[in-house]
């Protein structure tokens, strides 16, 4: 029969490939494996070694001892027990800070073959600690384990663990899974960097209900000020708009917004104290707390503008503290003028005070809604880190919407607070205006306030302030 | 006035409504990425934004030797979508990976496409240098290396200018920049601080400054914990103090971590110092055997492995046609000594002679290139120009080479009639 020329072109490029294909973790490496099983008995250790070509002809090297270029079964039986033992005096496994000897229980050696026939060495081996005596011991009956194979340190390669408690011992702070690849299947580092774990951490018990092995889940970006258990933070990773669930969703966000308002670099102390000696209104009250909340969304607006399209430029960290500054400065502006306008009117009040001029206002009353303004931009231009992870967040998982409608809930519940702290100074300052034995001193509130309200900028700008 | 007042405050709400209409539309047109962004300030970077996984990758590749990494990364690129900016960086990436490959010609092709797509990108003129620098053309080189300098002043930049520097001769040019390179820092993943102070390091080396390439090492190995370059170079020194002891630990520490064939061969060439050869032997055979693995993937053999055949007066028919289509793909200074080396062990002293000349073009103050110089120079019946070479080669660093430096010496020793009265 007459072969087609092609196909026996491409079978041939094929077989070759197949024969001369690399070890997939590449031929330097020397890649590892450990399964801790822990049962009353003690600790299993299933360590496997699994050698590319160049090392195992390295190893195959330190076997041929008599180096006739052949390996004997004496000379390899010599190497094994040799190698079992000089690698389990860097493997460490510790329970309660005290290190547990390692027995070997079982080996086995392979050298299955790998580019262009050449071998490769798979080494496998199951070391066993004494009994962990889990009776007779005072409360809690919890063991801290902690392992760490420190064999063939810096070489490349996959590095693995697994760890699991069987008959009645459950695992509590692990971070590994409970089983792996045993070095069979490296098809996962086609699309992903291999695992280089090497050591491991948990504690154990004796119980019927098992804890649920704690996974490492991805945290949002961390940004200055952004605390890594935000609770808006994660109403974006974890919900997805779905009918009554997003009314719940808003909900929640408004009432998170109207708690984040109470956590420092929220403009309510500067409400309070603009309010408090500004003879303020109701009005004033409401106009101060919304444009405070406005601009600290146009904040997270324009910041996430930049964190998307100019992060190249600008970087976004560097940018809070400056946005501090700026706005502790423009603070400290207005503070000034407010605090010399009001001890003008101050001066005034008291030189014709005996004038029986019964209703002196302060100078800025005059402008109030410019000061209003002023101190509202001011004070809501520095973002909330919260609202514009969310808002970045948004972005990544392209619900943009559902990000804006959540900061827009969440800036609702924030102004809802502010409102509520200036409606409750302006209605205290109505209360007590003149009020007993201390009437007299509430004639020097406008000019302590707007001292305040200095202070307040000066602390924003040197990084404080609340 | 009231109606005033209520006016400012309507053109400030109008002014908020118009900025979250533009922040909504904006964002909504990111989510759906349409904006192109080839050129402009806004490329004006080293790290692609959108594929940082793939250039650590890379990085991770040439920190290990293990081209395992650079297929996956290659791999990783194949699926990222080239639209907008990622056209470039996809390309400047592949030209880095084709880099670290050997294959210079197709780097300097899909770097110099990279250049034009995104000619604000700092890392596309990183990779262009490197390139031209690997196919000898040092000027194109230059050029590309000031481009990045000026565009980006980082590590990057700055210790690709200070090798350039050292291979034209000015190694207090180099050493400075080397210092700025460290000093930089490793900001981005093509960069490595750790690497940059091994770098300084052969820099005092090659100038016979032994302790302060030895203090240099030292901090590498401190930046990076087992730093196996570091950890070979520490052993060369230990070896030329004679503490042979500390040297075989240091060669043995790099080899646990990479068996490269340069640490083999250099352990080898302890053992054979030390007289014990069979050891030498071994690891002579683990060279050969990394060479045998290489041709079995289809990779080309490299001028590692010539030089290695022609000092161990192995194979050295072979050694010539390695170096000899290494310098088909490669036309640096180093490759070229290896092929004048080559031809040298083969006899063929001329041919030798205008290949050591095109490896010393630049002025490079590396002993290894005056002692093959001045070996060439004797063989030709010219013991003028080998003196001359011979004391270059041990006036730069008396230790350079366990083997080569004895030979100088006892070279200069039998022409000492040229000592007073020879060009220094």
């Amino acid at each position: 029969m007459k072969q087609h020329p092609i196909l026996a072109a491409l079978l041939m490029l094929v077989f070759s490939a197949m024969g001369v294909f690399a070890h997939p973790m590449g031929n330097f490496s020397i890649n590892h494996f450990s399964a801790l099983t822990v049962e009353p008995q003690g600790i299993q250790v299933r360590y496997i070694l699994d050698f590319a070509e160049i090392p195992t002809f390295q190893e195959r090297q330190g076997m041929d001892q008599n180096q006739d270029g052949t390996i004997s079964t004496t000379e390899q039986t010599r190497y094994l027990e040799e190698k079992v033992s000089t690698l389990s005096n860097r493997l460490f496994l510790i329970i309660d800070g005290k290190r547990q000897p390692l027995t070997p229980l079982s080996h086995t050696l392979e050298f299955p073959k790998g580019a262009g026939g050449l071998p490769t060495m798979r080494l496998d081996i199951v070391y066993q600690t004494p009994p962990v005596s889990l009776h007779g011991r005072a409360e809690p009956q919890s063991w801290m384990l902690e392992y760490e194979d420190k064999n063939y340190p810096h070489r490349v390669g996959w590095k693995e663990l697994a760890a699991k408690g069987v008959s009645g011992i459950g695992l509590e702070g692990s971070i590994v899974p409970e089983t792996g690849s045993a070095l069979l299947d490296y098809s996962e580092a086609e699309n992903n960097t291999p695992p280089q774990i090497l050591k491991t951490s948990f504690s154990f018990h004796r119980s019927a209900g098992i804890p649920p092995t704690i996974s490492a889940a991805p945290r949002p970006m961390a940004l200055p000020g952004l605390s890594q258990e935000d609770a808006f933070t994660r109403l974006m990773g974890e919900h997805r708009p779905s009918g009554l669930n997003l009314f719940w969703i808003l909900i929640v966000s408004a009432a998170l917004g109207a708690g984040h308002a109470l956590s420092p670099g929220h403009g309510k102390t500067l409400v309070a104290a603009y309010l408090v000696g500004s003879q303020g209104t109701f009005r004033h009250a409401l106009l101060l707390g919304i444009t405070v909340t406005f601009s600290h969304t146009i904040g997270v607006f324009l910041l996430g503008l930049i964190t998307l399209y100019l992060s190249d430029l600008i970087l976004p960290e560097t940018l809070y503290p400056w946005l501090s500054r700026l706005s502790g400065l423009g603070i400290l502006t207005i503070g000034l003028i407010l605090f010399r306008q009001r001890w003008a009117g101050l001066k005034s009040h008291t030189k014709t005070s005996h004038h029986h001029h019964p209703k002196t206002k302060p100078h800025d009353a005059a402008h109030p809604l410019k000061h209003i303004l002023g101190l509202g931009i001011s004070g809501g231009i520095i973002p909330c880190p919260s609202a514009l992870v969310v808002l970045l967040s948004a972005v990544a998982f392209h619900q943009v919407g559902f990000g804006m409608l959540l900061i827009t809930a969440f800036s609702f519940g924030l102004a809802a607070t502010l409102v509520a702290v200036g409606l409750s100074v302006v209605y205290l300052g109505n209360r007590f205006k003149g009020f007993g034995p201390f009437g007299p001193l509430f004639r020097f509130l406008p000019p302590v306030s707007a001292a305040s309200v200095s202070i307040l900028g000066g602390l924003i700008a040197l990084g404080g302030g609340g | 006035m009231k109606t005033q007042r209520l006016q400012s405050v309507q053109n400030i709400l109008s002014g908020y409504a118009f900025v979250s209409a533009a922040t909504i539309l904006l964002l909504l047109l990111r989510s759906n990425p349409v904006f192109p962004q080839e050129n402009g300030r806004t490329n004006r970077i080293t790290k692609p934004p959108d594929i940082p996984a793939v250039m650590a990758e890379i990085r991770r590749g040439q920190e290990t030797g293990d081209a395992s990494y650079f297929v996956r990364a290659e791999k990783w690129l194949e699926n990222i979508p080239p639209n907008g900016a990622a056209q470039g960086h996809i390309l400047g990436l592949r030209a880095w990976i084709a880099l670290f490959q050997h294959e210079f010609e197709k780097a300097e092709h899909l770097a110099e496409q990279a250049r034009r797509l995104q000619p604000l990108v700092a890392f596309h003129y990183g990779v262009l240098s490197d390139a031209a620098l690997e196919l000898g053309k040092y000027e194109q080189s230059l050029q590309a290396a000031q481009k990045m300098l000026n565009l980006q002043a980082d590590q990057a930049a700055y210790s690709r200018a200070a090798h350039l520097r050292e291979l034209h001769g000015d190694s207090t040019g180099a050493i400075e920049l080397w210092g700025k390179a460290i000093a930089a820092g490793a900001r981005t993943p093509e960069s490595s601080t750790a690497w940059c102070q091994v770098e300084l390091g052969d820099v005092y080396w090659n100038l016979g400054q032994i302790s302060k390439a030895h203090d240099l090492y030292l901090s590498a190995l401190k930046t990076q914990p087992g730093s196996h370059r570091a950890l070979a170079r520490l052993a060369r020194i230990h070896a030329v103090k004679n503490d042979f002891e500390t040297a075989e630990h240091h060669y043995q520490q790099a080899i646990a971590a990479r068996p490269l064939p340069e640490y083999l061969e250099a352990l080898g060439d302890l053992y054979l110092t030390l007289g014990r050869e069979q050891e030498a032997e071994n690891q002579f055979a683990q060279v050969i055997f990394s060479a045998r693995l290489d041709a079995l993937e289809g990779k080309p053999p490299n001028r590692e492995l010539a030089f290695f055949y022609a000092r161990h007066n192995r194979n050295l028919m072979e050694a010539l046609r390695i170096a000899e289509a290494e310098i088909d793909r490669r036309k640096d200074i180093m490759t070229y000594d290896v092929l004048a080396w080559a031809y040298y062990k083969n006899g063929r002293y001329s041919e030798a002679e205008t290949a050591i000349n095109r490896a010393l073009r630049l002025g490079t103050p590396y002993p290894r290139l005056y002692f093959h110089a001045g070996m060439i120079a004797t063989a030709l019946g010219n013991p003028v120009v080998a003196h001359k070479h011979f004391k270059t080669a041990l006036s730069l660093n008396p230790h350079f080479d366990l083997k080569a430096a004895k030979v100088a010496k006892t070279q200069l020793l039998q022409h000492p009639h040229l000592k007073k009265g020879g060009p220094s």
